[in-house]
């Protein structure tokens, strides 16, 4: 087992009694390698304290992604993690949240949440791992599942246009959104760094492969090696948010402003004083 | 200046390798081919035949899904 890797898991993987429960080349491993690099890294430069590192996870596959790490880890109700991760950034405001989810549990689901936690600006780091399907359950319409995509509930296309979770964020003034592939691995792990360095809410998400299910049904061959080079084919560098026949990627926009935890903490301090005066 | 390590070997480990063929793919310079040896997975495991073509950029290493693969390096 890689080195660098085995430091960071729990002793049951490290010490090769279990294995990952990911299908044969599936993304959702490569994405948790990079995430271990990235906080490798950031620790090697004294950036990064992991100490206080909480990791929420949804249900999916996506779920199941940073299960082998051997830090605090929650499994949420299906499509709540954004919810439990807002409670846990609440609480202990200097501990650093990041949420892994996939895009049936945080569009589809979890949309609502979503769309509430942006709002707000809580301080929490998502990970979405987009598959453009439910990969666990066997290949059914998401709503990030491309126009004319044949699945398992569609068998003659997709007649609903598909969801950019991106453009989403962007527009309900989310902090930082990023959009990578996981053939890009230079930039999947400089973007998680940029992540768990962000003060505000943070998205970054990352077009995924499910060789089983997506390659299958939506790309047409299994090989993952060829679904990546599918991803390289269909993405494009911009600055603006797209996902339709060419889906843009990069860093889409990355500013700060206050936290909902800030204004929360100071709210109360400010009344405790007030109390304490009265 | 400074010389970098050569790459002695690529070792793939026997019970983690599920025989995804990522690494045999995205090899730029095609170190890897499938053997018949089969891991604890069932599947054919990849080996680094071709050991003196590796430029050592570590794709493979950053690819494998199942960390499998260590590259090690030596002079």
């Amino acid at each position: 087992m890689n080195p660098l890797i085995q430091k960071y898991l729990r002793s049951e993987y490290a010490q090769k009694r279990r294995r990952t429960i990911f299908c044969p080349g599936c993304g959702n491993g490569i994405i948790l390698g990079y995430f271990i690099r990235a906080i490798d890294e950031l620790k090697r430069e004294g950036k990064f304290d992991d100490s206080k590192l909480y990791i929420v996870t949804g249900i999916g596959c996506s779920g199941n992604t940073p299960i082998p790490l051997k830090y605090n880890i929650v499994r949420a109700l299906h499509g709540r993690a954004l919810s439990v991760a807002t409670g846990i950034k609440l609480v202990r405001p200097d501990a650093e949240v990041v949420v892994f989810a996939g895009d049936g549990d945080l569009l589809s689901i979890g949309g609502n949440h979503f769309i509430h936690t942006i709002r707000r600006n809580v301080g929490v780091k998502v990970i979405l791992i987009n598959n453009m399907l439910y990969g666990m359950t066997g290949g059914q319409v998401a709503p990030t599942t491309p126009m004319n995509a044949i699945t398992h509930t569609t068998p003659y296309g997709n007649p609903e246009p598909p969801l950019d979770a991106c453009k989403l964020a962007v527009s309900l003034g989310a902090t930082y959104v990023a959009r990578w592939t996981v053939a890009l691995a230079k930039q999947c792990i400089q973007s998680i760094k940029e992540l768990l360095l962000h003060k505000g809410f943070g998205l970054l998400e990352c077009l995924s492969q499910c060789p089983v299910y997506q390659g299958r049904y939506i790309i047409g061959i299994d090989r993952p090696s060829k679904i990546m080079d599918y991803y390289l084919k269909i993405t494009e560098i911009s600055s603006e948010p797209r996902y339709g026949e060419k889906i843009t990627i990069g860093k889409f926009v990355d500013y700060e402003k206050p936290t909902y935890e800030e204004v929360i903490w100071s709210m109360i301090n400010r009344i405790k004083v007030m109390n304490n005066e009265g | 200046m400074r010389v970098k390590a050569k790459v002695l070997k690529i070792d793939i480990d026997k019970y983690l390798c599920k025989g995804c063929y990522i690494c045999v793919d995205k090899c730029p310079t095609k170190v890897f081919e499938i053997s018949d040896v089969i891991g604890d997975y069932g599947a054919f495991l990849p080996e680094a035949r071709h050991i003196e073509r590796c430029v050592d950029c570590g794709i493979c290493e950053l690819y494998c899904p199942d960390y499998a693969i260590t590259i090690v390096r030596g002079d």
